[in-house]
């Protein structure tokens, strides 16, 4: 089974834009493509991150869960930190929001989808219910980010989406909560992204453009680390504007 | 139950028994942490136990904020009876990382550990899953390797490793977080520290020789759990609030925000040219740490202020001089050779800035020798003598007359066998450098000394009545004090006493140390990072950089907001202060039964006798009528120093009362 190496992670998040190199000719033929919806529209943003800097707090994990499951417990985050403290790699892991997502393509039942907002044919009910708790945006507000999100009402719990994530990445970006037995996945907190609102040292940022994103795996053996389209902006670029 | 997790766990190395209480027999009357370990000391170790026994218990508590998303939460507590401390009282110590919150995560509050294991032994806590494992292999490896050593064991048990389904990262033993103890502590010195990661210690009151007398070599820890929180949405806009003040308080000092990295007198060109990265304790919205990896040295995480410990003897930072012979010595790799070997044998380095600046002094006056010691004076400050005398310490090994295992006794008891056979002069040195309880002088300098006193010469007579009352030095928790001298304002919004500002006189000072106190107790057992609470400043352009509307000069109640949100009770600051003044309460009961009294309330004669840059030494006179207004305040017996029965039943601390027989 064919793995970016952590090292490449590194690599690859040091130059803007990079393009790191996935031996994953035989991946494709894995995943199910009996239930792809469609060639899914791309995503209107994505959670970047700098590598270099990230200090390992696990900030981010905390204010993701707390946020979205009204618990902290940083094994379900959305963003998974593999912190060796020996070497000194702290490596924050986002989901890519891929143009290719293998998470989505993996999915037998349709619960993984694109969260094209309520004029859309993709119902989202977990962004729904975060706008709703955050008492920021009403459904009928819901700009849709386009982000791969779980419908956790049809989710089954099997878990194909963590596989399907994990033969493109190191880790999995998509978690499963063995308690309500559903799969969680980055939904971007419906265009506020809480990881990027708390993390200390600015190494979690957000990209974002209308026209939307080709970040992540692209379906070709290749994984883009950060989208040409958009600037990544930190949290305090973003004061005023997302919160 | 929401912030707690609900149960204890305890470990019975005598027996290997492992059961769990509810935390409900602790919390939220003692609140967490520190609390915790005050109740255990006081319910479960009698006076006459002794540090080393194996009736000991040794607790490691983390609070109701732990684990959450709250600033600084990563910090926990640990407490026994204090082996460094000259009458082994029970104390605390604390360390930041992620240790705590993982804890948490496996889903208990705290761990009481008690008894001896027959062979060294490490303890494996996977969330359901405790196991006592053998270390027969581990024993005896330093700090740092040893984790690595634990991971590998970890990593071959199938038991744990093996795996239904690939969460990737969830059953990855880099994971597994340890606090353990290197060569230092199994050799049961009182001067040796627990460590956890590559970096975080708890140093202060020599835990790891308790560790090491239960021969227990690590607590190893993977939680895959949650900490719910009561009400989330509220917490997360309340944390974003705190986290802009905290910001621009840690502004000037904290190098990830531009503040100049060398602030301790270190230079910053070592500083920053080792400098991988930044490091965080969980949670944290500061980062205030790094990794670094000087080459040939121990990579891992460390702080600016360690630049000092092995470099600049006399003290740490510009509050305190650098030693007159070693000015013009310039600094390289050697100041974080010395930190990260000390991390290695889990020697406390800041009881090695005592000894470091002693012996150096003892040397000078022509006491101590190559000699008589074994230890190489002459090479002072360079890799090889640091080999040498942490070697010594940490064996407790020495030269003809064992050098090492005395000083391995930590500097208080060493000063006085020393004194036996040298001369008084032993003893002054030492009275120069460490102010009470057998703890060092840290950078929150009572004044009033010549050699590191405050380098303002203003005297600190807050910090005098902190210094007095606790068991070991309050810098841990108390030391944002010196920054409300000479701001009558500041003084107001905290203490509630103007007076507080001038340093000169003990006006209001009473009421102001009896506030730190409750403070201070509030952090250590919520779980929050001295550095940077209480959210509190004197700088005029706080409220600006900010951005945001604040009353007074800071946020006085964030952690009481913080404590509602996690918990659902609802409190405020002054509640949750009498949930801290019960926790003194009973600290200081337990210090009674073990002999405390008034007359210990004080500092080494050496203040008292000595002046300082300005001439100032502590007015005996004022300095007792101080400690009349604070017992006053405190509800102690003026004469003892006593809690009286009204006071305890007025905490509803009645069965302290009765066993204490007031």
């Amino acid at each position: 089974m064919p793995k970016t190496s952590r090292r490449k992670f590194i690599a690859g998040a040091a130059i803007v834009g990079a393009v790191a190199t996935v031996e994953a000719a035989s991946t494709v033929g894995y995943f199910n493509h009996q239930y792809e919806p469609r060639t899914p529209p791309k995503s209107k943003g994505v959670v970047v991150t700098d590598m270099e800097v990230c200090g390992g707090c696990r900030s981010c994990q905390a204010a993701c869960t707390v946020f979205n499951e009204g618990e902290c417990q940083p094994d379900l985050a959305r963003i998974q930190i593999l912190k060796d403290y020996f070497e000194g790699d702290y490596l924050p892991n986002p989901c890519s929001q891929c143009v290719w997502p293998g998470c989505l393509y993996s999915c037998p039942t349709g619960a993984l989808q694109v969260d094209t907002g309520t004029e859309g044919g993709f119902p989202q009910m977990e962004v729904r219910l975060t706008s709703l708790l955050s008492g920021k945006l009403t459904p009928d507000t819901t700009p849709g980010t386009n982000a791969r999100v779980v419908n956790t009402r049809e989710c089954i719990g099997c878990q194909q989406c963590v596989e399907g994530c994990a033969k493109i990445f190191d880790i999995s970006r998509v978690r499963f909560n063995s308690k309500k037995q559903v799969v969680t996945k980055c939904h971007l907190c419906g265009g506020k992204p809480q990881c990027v609102r708390f993390c200390p040292v600015g190494a979690i940022m957000y990209a974002s453009s209308d026209q939307g994103v080709s970040n992540g795996y692209d379906g070709q053996g290749n994984i883009i680390w950060r989208p040409p389209e958009a600037k990544a902006k930190r949290e305090d670029e973003l004061r005023g504007i997302l919160w | 139950m929401f912030g707690w997790k609900g149960k204890v766990l305890r470990v019975d190395l005598t027996s290997d028994k492992i059961t769990t209480e509810p935390t409900t027999n602790y919390a939220p009357k003692f609140i967490g942490g520190r609390g915790i370990i005050a109740k255990v000391m006081w319910d479960e170790v009698s006076p006459e136990v002794k540090a080393f026994d194996p009736e000991n218990r040794i607790v490691f508590a983390t609070g109701p904020l732990t684990g959450t998303n709250t600033p600084t939460n990563g910090r926990c507590r640990i407490g026994s009876l204090a082996p460094q401390h000259p009458k082994e009282y029970p104390s605390h110590s604390g360390m930041g990382g992620h240790w705590g919150a993982e804890l948490k995560f496996a889903g208990y509050d705290a761990v009481i550990v008690q008894g001896k294991a027959k062979k060294p032994s490490y303890v494996f806590i996977y969330d359901d899953l405790v196991e006592i494992r053998s270390a027969s292999k581990i024993w005896g490896t330093d700090a740092i390797k040893s984790q690595k050593l634990i991971q590998d064991d970890l990593a071959n048990d199938h038991k744990i490793t093996g795996s239904e389904k690939p969460q990737a990262g969830r059953y990855d033993p880099r994971l597994v977080r340890s606090v353990l103890i290197g060569p230092a502590g199994e050799n049961q010195t009182r001067v040796s520290s627990i460590l956890h990661d590559s970096g975080d210690a708890a140093g202060q009151c020599g835990f790891g020789g308790v560790m090491g007398s239960k021969n227990l070599k690590a607590l190893s820890i993977r939680g895959t759990g949650s900490v719910p929180v009561a009400k989330p949405k509220d917490l997360v806009e309340s944390v974003f609030k705190a986290r802009k003040l905290l910001r621009a308080q840690a502004k000037p000092v904290v190098p990830a925000y531009g503040g100049p990295g060398g602030i301790y007198g270190g230079d910053p060109k070592i500083l920053t040219s080792h400098m991988k990265r930044l490091d965080g304790c969980f949670g944290c919205q500061v980062i205030c740490r790094a990794y670094i990896a000087p080459p040939g040295i121990t990579a891992g995480q460390a702080q600016c202020v360690q630049l000092q410990m092995y470099y600049n003897w006399e003290g740490v930072g510009p509050v305190c001089p650098p030693h007159p012979d070693f000015l013009n010595r310039p600094q390289d790799e050697t100041s974080w050779y010395g930190v990260k070997l000390a991390d290695e044998y889990t020697i406390n380095s800041f009881e090695l800035t005592g000894f470091l600046s002693y012996l150096w002094a003892a040397y000078k006056e022509g006491i101590l020798t190559e000699e008589n010691t074994g230890i190489p004076f002459k090479d002072f400050g360079s890799k090889e003598f640091a080999d040498k005398l942490f070697s010594m310490i940490a064996k407790r090994e020495g030269f003809r007359n064992e050098f090492g295992d005395l000083l391995a006794e930590g500097m208080h008891r060493a000063a006085l066998q020393l004194k036996e056979k040298y001369g008084d002069k032993m003893w002054q040195l030492y009275e120069e450098r460490y102010t009470a309880h057998g703890m060092r002088q840290h950078w929150f300098y009572i004044g009033s000394a010549k050699g590191p006193g405050d380098q303002t010469g203003y005297p600190n007579p807050i910090g005098q009545l902190l210094w007095a009352t606790d068991t070991r030095d309050p810098y841990s928790n108390t030391s944002r004090n010196r920054e409300t001298y000479g701001s009558p304002e500041l003084c107001q919004y905290l203490y509630g006493t103007k007076d507080a500002a001038n340093p000169f006189s003990y006006a209001g000072k009473a009421q102001a140390a009896v506030v730190s106190q409750h403070r201070a107790v509030l952090i250590d057992s919520v779980s929050a990072c001295d550095w940077f609470f209480p959210i509190q400043t004197n700088n005029p352009l706080f409220k600006e950089e900010a951005g945001i509307k604040s009353e007074g000069t800071g946020w006085k109640e964030a952690e009481a907001e913080f404590y509602s949100l996690v918990t659902g009770i609802n409190t405020t600051l002054d509640g949750l202060f009498t949930d801290s003044e019960r926790v003194f309460n009973i600290e200081r009961a337990a210090q009674v039964l073990r002999g405390r009294t008034r007359e210990e309330d004080t500092f080494n004669e050496y203040y008292f006798t000595h002046k300082d840059r300005r001439n100032n030494a502590v007015d005996r006179p004022a300095w007792e009528k101080a400690k009349d207004d604070y017992y006053q305040i405190r509800g102690w017996d003026l004469k003892t120093g006593i809690p009286t029965r009204e006071q305890l039943e007025k905490l509803d601390l009645k069965d302290v009362a009765n066993k204490l027989n007031v």
